[in-house]
């Protein structure tokens, strides 16, 4: 017999995971697909009769008002790929290191630091004083320092680390390396860092994302071609096509894509980042790093 | 007493922002020779154009000869219009000018110190060619209530009336005879519907669409009227009426507008209950001449400015276009105020005079005003038969810098030839709007109300129309009198003879002016 | 006595509390420098005065919302709205990261996992167009649907009632990549001896969902409820306004604070305005959070957030 008889219980866990599962695949890549494949229907089509599932009439014109000038579009991908690298590595390292003191029971005001940048959730003074900070006072317009400060830290995925660190080192890990002599930032380098890899490797991909997917922060504080990201720059063709058409008298406008516009804008915008979550999916398979754990 | 010491603390961190005091930057000395070079940066709406290094290379080149002066222009995209522009400004940083008009918060946000005042000295000494052109009625026009200029207004306001255009081909084919106004235009959309089953008689949209066709048919037989406050884009229910002399504020619920505004309802309710209009209009954001210029609807709606690429696009389809003027009972349509396009200077700029000068070359020199709005002559136009046309091998898509995309709007228009592209039809509706005597002006037009006092009704008026009257507009009701009388008691409830009775007293008094 | 405490403190865990800094001074930058424009809720804002010097006019800015007629109403949708949000999110990200963690098929539940994540690439304006074409009433694909099998076309954007199947829905269908992943890395957290021993005791894979997984998930249960607790009135306006806009129709049964001030703030440009509204919000976020954190502390001190 052998030994990969699947018993039962498990074989009904599984046939519910794939219906379940299988529902939920189906719920969230069919909008998708369906927008990849109009983002190459043409516009006469879109407007006439919607989107289809097999499109009436093919057109590579939405890419091509893209790629118009394929230099900006690579230049913004540059700026936009620098920005979540760098910015991803400094926000993962440095939320979680402020995550791990707020996780040590023994930090005596470790629960008013809490709540000191938890506060910043609840109230904040608005959109103009914050413009006013970062431009007058901070002059951080038109830097790149804007572009990968602004996005940086979230205090939700500070508490969220911290829980992790709580609840998935054992106390006497930490006790074991003391008494050896280590430092509080040597047991956060060696030990918690290692052990907590799923962690990490979630809220790194959360804050790739939101690096990814910004162009608010550029939308305010960049004027710089040169500096503008992906998003940005894509928002800003489609903000240009589409309004430009209602208030002007501009005979270019005459056929240019809009609708399929924004459907190729959200493929191009994708595009990379599908590449990169195969690579952190690893983390999440049950087994990989647990071992450890004991004595 | 944990929370005794953050409560501390928060006051303390309250203090904090003191930096942000905005002191008036001091205007430069007007008039004197250039002696030192000074840049100069603007802003303009919309995305700068992809030709536009080239052009921005041209100008500086003229500017730094004649002013010593090197210009930067930044845009701001209209997606970011309204959260960016009160932004820009009230950062007053690394600004010196910025376009403006009357729905482009002028009154908003001169009354907020934004912008620097223009007295009739700095004006006179440092734009010449502009002050002898202008008259003293647009000057008017733009003047605060307390008598402050803060805006240079276009010396060529739009010559637009709002306009549908129709399918000339299928109205000939099922003989249905011309439609001269938009009240006649049922037989046409039930021909449409019973012959053309793939097309949409009007297939409107959420935010330009939506009122445009219960507004056609609402002052097809009377005068025009328009809302009070609809410049800035808010609805408060009370409206002036067309060459009324009484100067008298109208409350839209109260005859004579109620009729007019229920006949259309009631028009608009047959038409949806037909299936004349779409059905989800709120959702759909494609403009109906998009949608027109695709096949899929058979009216589109614009004003006669930006008709112009709808009906390029449609005569290039094989189809024949056929315009309905938007007009009132009287064939008129209300003249748009010179502060429909303008230019402000920032409150904090230090180069006043000089950027003034530049301006005063822009708006009315005629070869800086052709480089800033049509670009670079042999690139991106060149002169044909006395009408501007495109160079031999450029097509329209392909042009670097479209007339129109850079924002320059307020030059002056009355310094361009005709454009090669405009059709027969359309150049005869351009004739008509003059020589037709189309537009009547109005002093209400340059009207801006002051809405300190009354803030929280209007914005309790603006989100009850939205709410009350939209539907109505599109002919989503079950009762029709009933849904008015809803509006009634909703706007009544805002505040709306509150809003009536202060604002009449201040156009009561704005009209003394004239 | 209580400053020796401080000093001995900060002296004692100097490292970690090092290791806090750099976090601390990026918020004190960008969220505490600015915090001073909430005064602005309670001022007439003007450029010559600046924030500092505006006059003050205490509660006029927050008349408007009150005196709308719909501040109790679009208070109690943001509520509930977010509740139920908040709930179905919860269970739905439990739920799949447990199927994904139990289940066979490695190829499955990766590509699984990996569609999942794909609608928050789609930004609210391209779902609200998707929406569109798959609802309208013209050429909708529902509509087109039911007509090819003889049935009559629904307006599902008159109908207020399918809306509230629609919002969840959308809602869920944006964000259950994230959560699935969160909570799929605590299940991975969870030592596998705990499994082993409940194996060899006789227990079937349900039991063991039902009495080692779910109580081994609750930390980032509650941390997690807290966070969206703590948010609770405050909507996703993008959501809101993509998909429903300036329905009349369907903004009785729909509409939130953010759409509400929206709507009657358009072209003001008031900053008081704008900013008392959010500080009504943040108000009432507040009063909640500091309520269920402090029954949260009382029952299970380390699930609290502070």
């Amino acid at each position: 017999m052998p030994s990969s008889r699947i018993a039962p219980d498990k074989l009904l866990l599984t046939l519910i995971a794939y219906v379940v599962l299988g529902c939920i695949a189906f719920i969230t890549v069919f909008p998708f697909l369906v927008l990849v494949i109009n983002s190459f229907a043409s516009e006469h089509a879109i407007i006439n009769y919607g989107y289809s599932i097999v499109p009436r009439e093919l057109s590579v014109s939405a890419y091509e008002l893209v790629f118009l000038n394929p230099q900006k579009i690579l230049q913004a991908y540059g700026v936009t790929v620098f920005i979540t690298c760098f910015g991803t590595a400094a926000s993962l390292f440095l939320s979680s290191m402020a995550a791990y003191s707020l996780s040590r029971r023994d930090l005596r005001y470790r629960n008013k630091l809490a709540f000191f940048i938890y506060f910043t959730t609840l109230f904040n003074g608005g959109l103009a004083p914050t413009y006013i900070v970062i431009t007058s006072v901070l002059h951080l317009k038109n830097t790149l320092a804007v572009l990968v400060l602004g996005p940086m830290f979230s205090v939700f995925y500070i508490l969220i680390l911290r829980n992790f660190f709580m609840h998935s080192i054992p106390g006497s890990l930490s006790e074991a390396a003391k008494i050896d002599g280590a430092g509080d930032f040597t047991i956060f380098l060696r030990i918690v860092l290692p052990l907590t890899a799923p962690a990490l490797a979630s809220i790194g991909l959360f804050t790739a994302l939101a690096y990814w997917n910004d162009w608010w922060t550029a939308m305010l504080y960049v004027e710089r071609q040169s500096l503008m990201p992906l998003q940005y720059v894509l928002y800003k063709i489609l903000s240009s096509v589409t309004m430009a058409a209602n208030i002007v008298n501009n005979v270019a406008t005459l056929n240019l894509p809009k609708e399929s516009l924004k459907l190729a804008m959200t493929v191009i915008s994708i595009g990379p980042i599908v590449l990169a979550y195969p690579f952190v999916q690893r983390f999440f398979i049950k087994g990989i790093t647990l071992g450890s754990v004991k004595g | 007493m944990r929370h005794g010491v953050r409560f501390v603390l928060a006051a303390l961190l309250l203090l904090l922002p003191l930096a942000f005091t905005f002191a008036g930057g001091a205007p430069e000395g007007g008039g004197t020779a250039p002696a030192k070079e000074a840049k100069i940066i603007g802003y303009l709406l919309g995305d700068a154009p992809t030709g536009m290094p080239d052009v921005l290379q041209a100008l500086n080149a003229r500017l730094k000869k004649d002013l010593n002066v090197t210009m930067e222009i930044n845009y701001i995209g209209w997606g970011d219009f309204q959260a960016k522009y009160p932004l820009v400004l009230a950062a007053g940083e690394d600004i010196d000018w910025i376009y403006t008009a009357n729905w482009s918060f002028y009154f908003q946000e001169a009354a907020k110190g934004a912008f620097l005042e223009l007295s009739d000295s700095m004006l006179k000494e440092n734009m010449p060619l502009h002050t002898k052109v202008l008259s003293a009625a647009a000057w008017n026009q733009v003047k605060l209530p307390n008598g402050k200029i803060y805006m240079i207004p276009t010396p060529t306001p739009d010559r637009k009336v709002p306009v549908a255009v129709i399918r000339g081909d299928l109205r000939k084919k099922y003989g249905i005879p011309p439609v001269t106004k938009f009240t006649g235009i049922e037989p046409y959309l039930k021909a449409i519907k019973a012959n053309e089953p793939s097309m949409i008689p009007m297939n409107l949209e959420s935010t330009y669409d939506v009122g445009q066709p219960f507004s056609y048919v609402s002052y097809a037989n009377d005068p025009y009227f328009e809302d009070i406050l609809y410049s800035t884009g808010s609805g408060t229910g009370l409206v002036w009426l067309l060459g009324d002399k009484t100067n008298k504020l109208h409350y839209m619920l109260e005859e004579p507008v109620l009729s007019w505004q229920k006949t259309a309802a009631r028009t608009m309710k047959a038409w949806y209950d037909a299936g004349y209009i779409n059905k989800d209009v709120f959702a759909n954001k494609v403009r109906s001449k998009d949608s027109f210029v695709q096949g899929k609807s058979a009216v589109g709606f614009g004003n006669s400015i930006d008709i112009q690429s709808t009906i390029a696009g449609a005569t290039a389809n094989g189809w024949e276009v056929e315009l309905v003027p938007g007009l009132d009972g009287n064939s008129h349509y209300r003249a748009d105020p010179y502060l429909n396009n303008g230019v402000a200077l920032a409150a904090n700029t230090k180069n006043a005079a000089r950027t003034l000068q530049v301006l005063d070359r822009i708006i009315e020199d005629k070869s800086y005003n052709f480089l800033v709005y049509f670009g670079v002559e042999g690139k991106n136009y060149v002169m044909k038969n006395n009408m501007i046309a495109l160079p031999e091998g450029l097509t329209a898509d392909k042009n670097t810098y479209p007339p129109d995309a850079a924002g320059f709007w307020f030059t002056n228009k009355d310094q361009f030839p005709p454009f090669a592209t405009w059709t027969p039809a359309y150049v005869q509706h351009r004739k008509d709007i003059v020589d037709k005597g189309f537009l009547v002006p109005t002093p209400f037009v340059a009207f801006s109300a002051t809405t300190d006092e009354v803030k929280t009704e209007v914005a309790n008026a603006n989100q009850t129309m939205v709410q009350y009257l939209q539907p109505l507009w599109i002919g989503i009701s079950d009762n029709v009198d009933a849904s008015f009388a809803t509006l009634d008691q909703k706007l009544k409830a805002a505040g709306v003879e509150k809003l009536r009775t202060t604002f009449q007293s201040q156009v009561d008094e704005y009209m003394k002016r004239f | 006595m209580r400053r020796q405490g401080l000093i001995r403190e900060l002296g004692k865990n100097r490292t970690l509390y090092l290791m806090f800094v750099p976090v601390c001074l990026y918020f004190v930058l960008f969220s505490y420098l600015p915090i001073g424009g909430i005064v602005l809720a309670f001022k007439e804002f003007n450029y010559r005065d600046g924030i500092l010097g505006s006059p003050w006019n205490h509660f006029k800015n927050f008349e408007f919302f009150f005196k709308s007629g719909k501040a109790w109403s679009v208070t109690t949708n943001t509520f509930l709205y977010n509740l139920m949000f908040l709930a179905l999110y919860t269970f739905f990200s439990v739920l799949t990261a447990i199927l994904i963690s139990e289940m066979k098929g490695k190829r499955f539940k990766k590509t699984a996992q990996s569609f999942m994540f794909l609608p928050y690439f789609i930004s609210w304006v391209v779902a609200a167009s998707f929406l569109y074409n798959l609802a309208n009433y013209e050429y909708g694909m529902i509509n087109r649907l039911l007509l090819w099998l003889g049935q009559k076309p629904i307006n599902v954007y008159a109908t207020p009632r399918y809306w509230y199947f629609i919002l969840p829905f959308a809602y869920i269908w944006k964000w259950i990549g994230f959560g699935t992943v969160l909570y799929l890395a605590a299940i991975v957290g969870i030592d596998q001896e705990c499994f082993e021993a409940a194996t060899i005791d006789g227990a079937n894979e349900f039991q063991k969902v039902f009495r080692i997984t779910l109580p081994m998930l609750r930390p980032t249960m509650a941390v997690l409820v807290l966070l969206g607790l703590g948010r609770i009135l405050r909507g996703e306006f993008d959501m809101f306004y993509q998909l429903i806009g300036n329905n009349g129709i369907l903004i009785e049964k729909t509409d939130i604070i953010d759409t509400l001030v929206f709507r009657s703030l358009l072209g003001t440009q008031d900053f008081g305005m704008a900013t008392a509204a959010g500080f009504y919000q943040s108000v009432l976020c507040f009063a909640i959070i500091m309520i269920v954190n402090r029954v949260v502390k009382a029952l299970e001190s380390d699930y609290a957030l502070f």
